[in-house]
Formats: C-alpha cells, sequence, structure tokens
C-alpha cells in the first residue's frame, strides 16, 4: 500500500526505528521505486546520524560536588522542620493525655474562665481605686497637716507680733486652728499672762478656754490670776473658775481678795465666786 | 570523572538501588527518603546535561540548569504522582528551567541592546568537544534552529524517548510531534547547507 504513496511523512518513524519488520520492508521497497521519496530519506537519514554522532558533553567534577551539598542541605532542612514539628506534636500529645478531649467540659471551662476573668478583673479594678483612695486621703491628710502646721506657726508669730491688731488675728487664727499643740497654748498663755492690751488677753483667754481640760492649761490660768492688772481680764478669768468649778482656784481667788490693789467690783465678784465654787 | 569531596562521598548512592525503577525511587524521594535522588542524579544527570548543552547551546550554564532540574525535583517532590514515566516529569521540570533560561536570556539581550546573538549563538567551546570540522559546523546548524524545532529534535534524537512520552512532555498529540520533527529536520538541513556554502 504504501509503496502507491510517497514515504516521507513516515520518514520520522523510520528513523526512529519504531516499525516493525515488514513495516520497514515495505517503505525500502518505496524508496527503491521513489527517487523524490529516496533522495529525501538519504539526505534526511544522514543528518540523522550526523546527530547522533555529535560528541557529548562531559560533565565536570564540581556538578557532582554541588548536587551532594544541595541534596545534604536539603535533608538537613527536612530534618530541622521535623524536629520542630515533632516537638510540637509531643507537647500536644503530652496535654491531651492531660486532658482528653470533651467538647462540653472545655467550652464550660471556657466559659467559667472568662466569667473568672470579669470577677477576678473587677476585683482588681476596685482594689485598684481603694488603694488609689487610701492613697489620695494619705495624701489629702498629710497636706492638710502641713498646711495646719503652717497655720500655726503664723499664727504664734503673730501673737509675738508688735501691733495689737496683729496679735488679734494671730488670738483668731489659734480659735480657728481647734487643737493646739503645746507651743500654741505656751504662745496663748504667754499672751495671757504678759500681752500689754487686755482686748489680746481676753481673747487668747477665750481661747484658752477650750483647753481647759488640759492640765497644764489649767493650772496656768489659775496661777495666772494673780498676775493679771486688767479689771476685765479678772472678772473673766473669775468667770471661768466659777464655771469650771476650780476647787484649786479657791486658794488663789482668796489671796487675790488680799491685794490692796484689787478694784472693787473685781472685790465683790471674787467674794462671791468664791461662796459659788463648790 | 567521579567527583572527589570526601565529605560528599558517603552520601554516594548504593548500587543495590540500581534494581528500583526511576519512578520507584522518586515515590520513596516524594515520602521523605530524599537521598533516593542521588540513584536519579546518577542514572540522568549527563542526558539533562546534554539535553541543555543542545537545547541552548550555551555549555557553560548547562551545569546550573541541570542543578535547578534536580533542586525543582526536591521543591516539588510532594506533586510526583508517578502515573507517568519518571522522566516525561524530569523533561518536563527540563523544560521550565530552559524557558525561565530563554525569558532571562532574552530580557538580557533586550537590555544590552544585543538581540541579534539570538539568532548568532556564541561559538561553542571546542575544546568541550573533540569533534570534526562537519560536526562544529551541524553543532552551529542546530544552534540555529528556533528554540521550538531545537527542542523536540533534541528529545527524539538523544533522550531515548518515544514519540508518546514526547507528546506527553510537550503536551501535543503524537502526529504533531513527527510533523515537527521533520520540519525540524528540514530546517537544519538548509541551515546546515547555508553554513557549508559560507565556510566553502
Amino acid at each position: 500500500m504504501t509503496t502507491e504513496k510517497h514515504v516521507i511523512e513516515l520518514l520520522p518513524d523510520f528513523l526512529m526505528g519504531t516499525f516493525n519488520e515488514y513495516e520497514r520492508s515495505d517503505i525500502q521497497g518505496h524508496l527503491k521505486t521513489c527517487e523524490e521519496c529516496r533522495r529525501e530519506y538519504e539526505s534526511l537519514s544522514m543528518l540523522w546520524n550526523s546527530l547522533g554522532a555529535l560528541p557529548e558533553q562531559k560533565p565536570s567534577p564540581a556538578m557532582r560536588e554541588r548536587f551532594y551539598a544541595m541534596l545534604s542541605a536539603y535533608e538537613q532542612g527536612i530534618h530541622h522542620a521535623a524536629s520542630k514539628t515533632a516537638a510540637w506534636t509531643s507537647l500536644n500529645d503530652f496535654l491531651s493525655r492531660l486532658w482528653p478531649k470533651q467538647p462540653a467540659i472545655q467550652f464550660a471551662m471556657g466559659i467559667i474562665l472568662f466569667l473568672l476573668g470579669g470577677v477576678l478583673g473587677t476585683r482588681i479594678d476596685q482594689g485598684i481605686e481603694r488603694v488609689a483612695k487610701e492613697e489620695s486621703n494619705s495624701e489629702i491628710a498629710q497636706l492638710r497637716g502641713e498646711v495646719h502646721a503652717m497655720s500655726r506657726m503664723l499664727a504664734v508669730s503673730l501673737l509675738k507680733q508688735q501691733s495689737a491688731s496683729e496679735r488679734l488675728k494671730g488670738v483668731s487664727m489659734s480659735y480657728d486652728l481647734g487643737e493646739g499643740d503645746q507651743e500654741l497654748t505656751a504662745a496663748l498663755l504667754s499672751t495671757l499672762k504678759y500681752d500689754a492690751s487686755p482686748n489680746v488677753r481676753i481673747a487668747a483667754l477665750e481661747v484658752l478656754i477650750r483647753f481647759i481640760d488640759q492640765e497644764r492649761v489649767r493650772k496656768e490660768l489659775i496661777h495666772s490670776l494673780p498676775t493679771q492688772s486688767s479689771p476685765m481680764v479678772q472678772l473673766a478669768m473669775v468667770e471661768l473658775m466659777v464655771q469650771t468649778q476650780e476647787q484649786e482656784s479657791k486658794p488663789v481667788l482668796q489671796k487675790l481678795l488680799l491685794d490692796p490693789k484689787i478694784d472693787k467690783t473685781v472685790k465683790k465678784r471674787v467674794e462671791e465666786s468664791i461662796k459659788q465654787i463648790l | 570523572m567521579r567527583a572527589r569531596g570526601p565529605s560528599k562521598e558517603p552520601q554516594q548512592p548504593d548500587t543495590r538501588l540500581s534494581s528500583l525503577s526511576d519512578n520507584e525511587l522518586m515515590i520513596q524521594v516524594r515520602d521523605g527518603d530524599v537521598k533516593k535522588l542521588g540513584v536519579l542524579f546518577e542514572r540522568h544527570s549527563m542526558r539533562l546535561l546534554n539535553f541543555f548543552s543542545r537545547h541552548t547551546s550555551k555549555p557553560d550554564i548547562s551545569e546550573d540548569l541541570v542543578q535547578d532540574v534536580f533542586f525543582r525535583m526536591l521543591k516539588y517532590r510532594q506533586t510526583y504522582r508517578g502515573e507517568a514515566p519518571f522522566t516525561v516529569w524530569m523533561y518536563q521540570l527540563a523544560r521550565n528551567v530552559s524557558a525561565d533560561y530563554f525569558r532571562k536570556w532574552k530580557e538580557q539581550a533586550l537590555t544590552d541592546e544585543i538581540l541579534d546573538k539570538q539568532q548568532d549563538p556564541d561559538p561553542l567551546p571546542t575544546e568541550l568537544y573533540q569533534q570534526t570540522e562537519e560536526q562544529e559546523i551541524l553543532r552551529q546548524a542546530l544552534a540555529r534552529l528556533t528554540p521550538e524545532k531545537r527542542e523536540v529534535l533534541v528529545l527524539s534524537r538523544y533522550q531515548d524517548l518515544r514519540y508518546e512520552e514526547i507528546g506527553r512532555i510537550l503536551d501535543c498529540p503524537v502526529g504533531t510531534v513527527k510533523a515537527r520533527v521533520h520540519f525540524a529536520l528540514k530546517d537544519l538541513r538548509d541551515e546546515y547547507m547555508t553554513l557549508t556554502k559560507t565556510k566553502i
């Protein structure tokens, strides 16, 4: 059949040797009779054989070395990655043995932990708030104490001023301070005994009445009565002795009656007060 | 000639593995026994080297391209299914490597404004081959073919592949492969004749 047609299209197969013996003899038969096909076949088969005879390139020693170096590096990379994965897997295995998979329990635990977190968070917030409040209170108390101390210092300082009006301010400030310390009460007692102005001394006496519970203040008040020269101050002090029912003041009052310079009004009030102090 | 590197010597493949087929070895490589790739390297590196040196007409870079193919075998080993012969997969990878090479080479040629060199490749270093003048002319004629025609000739003439396998590598019908081989041979003859006349 092929002898009647050109076999040029079959040349690639013929060259590759893919035909069986029968097919080969059939084609060879055609080539003997067809000049055109024979020339084409001879030309291309020669070229095909020449191609096959082209020398091969020889690899350099470096090619093999480079390949095995790459293979080794890749292998190490795999082992490194595998060891990391193994560590992670073993951790997971350990945890799963510790706590087997039970989705319902794990879900419930998740919710409990969430709520616990909320409660703890609130507590911590409150705790922080309380601590902050305490700290704040402590700071305010400290500031208040500092202001108080400064006020006392100022009051004591004012009591020692030359001006009577300044000394009155000092007494008035002492009254506002409420509680007095030893320094302030000492300053007020000193004002009561030695201040030149009767008004200042009376003002000091009114402040000292608040500290009458203090033993020292009480005794100082009683014993400073004879030293007073102003009838107004003497009367105010006698009134105080009567109000407080000071038994210790009786000898002092009786001694005052013996003073020849005593004011008549004062003498009369002192005699009455001795009777009133029971 | 074998590599000397003493540190690499222990990794040379065991000769007992030679009984395993390419396909069996590559499946073992795929499954993690990457050392087995050494056997495949010993079997196919020489053929791959000559595929590249003939296909690219650049013997100096052919070893790099071989290295690239074996690297891709490792990189894409998980994709190996073993349904086709191992050599089909290997030459598919080799084609991708040479396609990347030609693209880079073309870009470089365009950048350097030496596009003419694509039609007139560098003369091959004769010291790499013990060849006659006729063989030198034939090699130059082969280098002047289009990459597609040169590729089909190289695959059919040198790589010990059947047309069916070449069809799978090139992803085209067997008839198309045969036709391409035929046209490539005719073009090669024309180039050879032209070069011969020029020499005379």
